[in-house]
């Protein structure tokens, strides 16, 4: 069991992804499947902000093809941060999740995503999505 | 160095001062016959703590010497205990980039619904494989808003057998073939059992819904959920899991725990895109089913009646106004002469007798002594006021109010309804009834007459008799607003439970197994005679490995609209506040002054008000008994009692029409 820090499977914040099980995007040639993690922190009086640029920076999502250019790739991938948002996003693009994400289930951000499967057959896991860098700091 | 040690170092420095006689007089000479010695008693019994070697007669000396200060020399180097010095530590941690995995995978149909597949499961209690150990069948039933549960049995390890050990252990079932691998169920075990005949223990695993709710608080339900409640509607001491059911009841989705575990809460709303389809229709056998909600099931509209109830704090004012009479007809030179004036004691206690209160008095007294004149004599006279311990009055105006309570309903009947369905099944009505009061206890403001104004924060209203009045309506719980959010509860509520009863009906069927099926999915299930769209409702399975058979039935949840399709729902925003009114009334009285004894002056009657006194000298009439009579003003009775008023309001709701199509 190798879990991450921050992100969540529930919007309870109670079990941490596990990359061991990962998220599961399975669709038929032509149709689509989506997921959702949530990013948070249950730990009261605390906050997640951008490590490079506390309270400034983004904290972003972003999306990686370990085999670029072969099926599935990045652009089969569209995240948001609303299910409906899903309809409008752009694949293969980076999702900003805010300056900062407050502790507690009811502050933290879901990533929703999409995966399109236009034609893959198999299985992959050469697609992975970033998290990028964060500090936890007292919520003050 | 103390007073304590410094007295017994000096007593103790000289052994001859234990034993002689004299060492009370010496201390009391040497030491203690300092002026500023106080408390020599005290300071014996601290000598004595300090050693127990001196002389009980120094001390019974000292405890003789008379209170005596003695002079201290301050110290400029005060010493303090240990202080703690509180910090705040600001912990921050840091996550580099983190990079989360997905397994993107394709779903090839034939993969998953081929004829004969080549499967096993893997069975982990803990974190012990039982797997192999595993006898007959694995059964997995998951159903929308419930546990799912597993069940199966299988052989005990030799040896001491503890059932308790098995409670409450991890439970997951992945199913595998060569091109894939699916978590079918995540949860805990619910209770084992052992059967000594067969040698067995039967496993009944549960996701645990309950359980993982009852642990969570009310902002992470909110979150999960993000439905509607208020105190009003539901009941305030609801545990986790009961909140969650109300939260749930207000929005038209489900809640389950998914096959990894993780708490889901999904719409019941079919997917335009249906997640899987099914279409060999041939394996359904006889197992394709139809199960339309009958008109019993159906619900067209629910008429929700909301109480809100207060105390209306009322405060209504009389400015009286007393002519009186002139200072000539008191000292008895002017016609009709009076021989007895209003004094502003009889008044107040006139009105302290009554539930009335008064204030903002503003009188013409009677003159104090001196010389006047009066037209109609000649010439001045002289004027002894007498009053004492009164205060006469020729004239004034006064203001007299009374507060008292009004408990107010207001009744909103706010009809939900489904015109789409009333289409077809007619006006079929549920009702419910919710209320919420104001916790004000009005007995002081009925009681207490030490007012001289209106109440603090009340408003004057034409409306209502030009009383001045005040809304106890500001509490969090049962204020205004907490009752108008009561209100869009309730609406939410019923608008669900309309929503719920039109997807009653079920298709219902035994497909092919599918890994990937469970109560998220919006299905298409399509044959020659039926093609039904819609969210699964529950999903069982069977895992037979003696057999290698594997089983699942699906049933979906259809909704119906029945009519034509509608316009669209109505915002649920409760009606506005209904008005309520009091008739128009005057706002003063006249306080008369009657004079008997006039050959003019009517007889007495008892129900009298004002200043009643007499003529000076001989009588020509009735004569009557001189008193301040407050006849207090009638407050009309729909003004004092409990009223209410109404507003009621229709909104319609749309009902989802899933495909369900029929040919035969």
């Amino acid at each position: 069991m190798s879990q991450l820090a921050y992100i969540y499977t529930d919007a309870t914040l109670t079990t941490l992804y596990d990359t061991e099980t990962p998220l599961e995007l399975a669709a038929a040639d032509g149709s689509s499947a989506d997921g959702v993690i949530y990013i948070g922190v249950p730990t009261a009086n605390r906050k997640l902000q951008d490590a490079t640029n506390p309270g400034t920076g983004q904290i972003q999502v972003s999306i990686a093809d370990a085999d670029g250019g072969t099926d599935p790739d990045d652009t089969d991938i569209r995240l948001a941060t609303t299910s409906n948002g899903l309809d409008t996003a752009t694949g293969g693009s980076t999702l900003d999740l805010g300056t900062e994400i407050l502790s507690g289930a009811g502050n933290a951000i879901a990533v929703h995503m999409r995966f399109t499967n236009d034609g893959f057959i198999g299985n992959s896991t050469d697609i992975s999505l970033f998290l990028s860098s964060m500090i936890e700091v007292a919520a003050s | 160095m103390s007073i304590t040690a410094r007295i017994a170092a000096d007593i103790l420095a000289d052994p001859q001062l234990v034993a002689t006689a004299d060492v009370g007089a010496f201390i009391a000479a040497d030491v203690l016959t300092s002026p500023k010695i106080i408390a020599a008693p005290t300071a014996a019994a601290q000598i004595a703590a300090a050693s127990p070697l001196i002389n009980p007669r120094l001390l019974a000396s000292l405890e003789s010497a008379p209170d005596q200060t003695i002079p201290l020399q301050i110290s400029d180097r005060p010493t303090t205990g240990q202080q703690t010095i509180p910090l705040r530590i600001d912990g921050q941690r840091i996550t580099a980039q983190q990079t989360i995995p997905l397994d993107v995978r394709s779903i090839v149909e034939s993969d998953l619904t081929a004829t004969h597949l080549t499967w096993s499961a893997t069975v982990m209690l803990g974190t012990t494989d039982i797997t192999t150990s595993i006898v007959g069948t694995i059964r997995i039933d998951a159903e929308e808003s419930a546990s799912s549960i597993c069940t199966f049995s299988y052989v005990p390890p030799d040896g001491a057998l503890d059932l308790e050990d098995y409670e409450a252990q991890t439970l997951t079932v992945d199913i595998s073939t060569s091109a894939w691998t699916y978590r079918r169920f995540t949860g805990v075990v619910d209770v084992a059992d052992y059967s000594p005949v067969v040698g067995l223990v039967t496993i009944r695993g549960s996701t645990n819904l309950q359980g993982r709710l009852e642990a969570l608080d009310r902002p992470t339900i909110d979150a999960l959920i993000g439905g509607y409640w208020s105190s009003a509607i539901f009941d305030d001491r609801a545990t986790g899991y009961q909140y969650a059911r109300a939260q749930i009841s207000t929005v038209p989705a489900e809640m389950h725990v998914d096959r990894a575990g993780a708490l889901r809460v999904v719409d019941w709303q079919a997917k335009a895109t249906p997640d899987i389809t099914i279409t060999d229709a041939t394996r359904f056998n006889d197992t394709l089913s139809l199960q339309r909600a009958s008109k019993r099931d159906l619900l067209g509209r629910i008429a929700v009646t909301f109480q809100y109830r207060y105390p209306l704090l009322r405060h209504r004012e009389y400015r009286v106004t007393y002519a009186g009479h002139s200072f000539c007809q008191y000292a008895g030179f002017q016609t009709p002469t009076v021989r007895d004036a209003l004094t502003v004691q009889a008044l107040k206690t006139a009105v302290g007798s009554t539930s009335w209160a008064v204030y903002g008095l503003s009188y013409t007294a009677v003159p104090d002594s001196g010389t006047y004149t009066c037209s109609g004599i000649a010439g001045s006279f002289e004027w002894t006021n007498n009053a004492i311990t009164t205060t006469p009055m020729l004239s004034g105006t006064w203001t007299l109010a009374k507060r008292w309570a009004q408990d107010i309903t207001e009744q909103y009947t706010m009809t939900v309804y489904a015109p789409e369905l009333e289409e077809r099944i007619g006006e079929v009505q549920r009702d419910e009834t919710y209320n919420l009061q104001v916790r004000y206890d009005t007995s002081s403001f009925e009681t207490i007459k030490t007012y001289t104004g209106p109440p603090a924060g009340s408003s004057k209203s034409s409306a209502l008799a030009g009383d001045y009045v005040f809304y106890p309506t500001a509490g969090a719980v049962d204020g205004r607003s907490a009752a108008q959010d009561a209100m869009v509860v309730a609406m939410h509520k019923a608008a669900t439970e309309l929503r719920k009863r039109a997807r009653r009906t079920s298709v219902s069927a035994s497909i092919v197994y599918r890994p990937d099926m469970d109560l998220s999915k919006t299905v298409r299930l399509e044959s020659p005679g039926l093609t039904a769209v819609g969210k699964v409702r529950r999903v069982s399975e069977v895992m037979d490995r003696e057999r290698g058979a594997l089983t699942m039935t699906v049933e979906l949840a259809i909704s119906r609209r029945l009519g034509a399709e509608g316009a669209g729902d109505d915002t649920l925003t409760p009606p506005g506040q209904p008005a309520h009114s009091s008739a128009a009334r005057a706002e003063s009285l006249d306080f008369p002054l009657r004079i008997g004894g006039l050959a003019t002056s009517p007889p007495e009657a008892a129900s009298w008000d004002g200043w009643i006194t007499n003529r000076r000298g001989t009588a020509e009439g009735p004569v009557y008994q001189t008193r301040c009579s407050v006849v207090v003003p009638n407050i009309p009775n729909p003004d004092r009692a409990p009223a209410t008023v109404t507003a009621a309001d229709t909104y319609a709701v749309m009902i989802p029409q899933d495909i369900l199509t029929l040919s035969h």
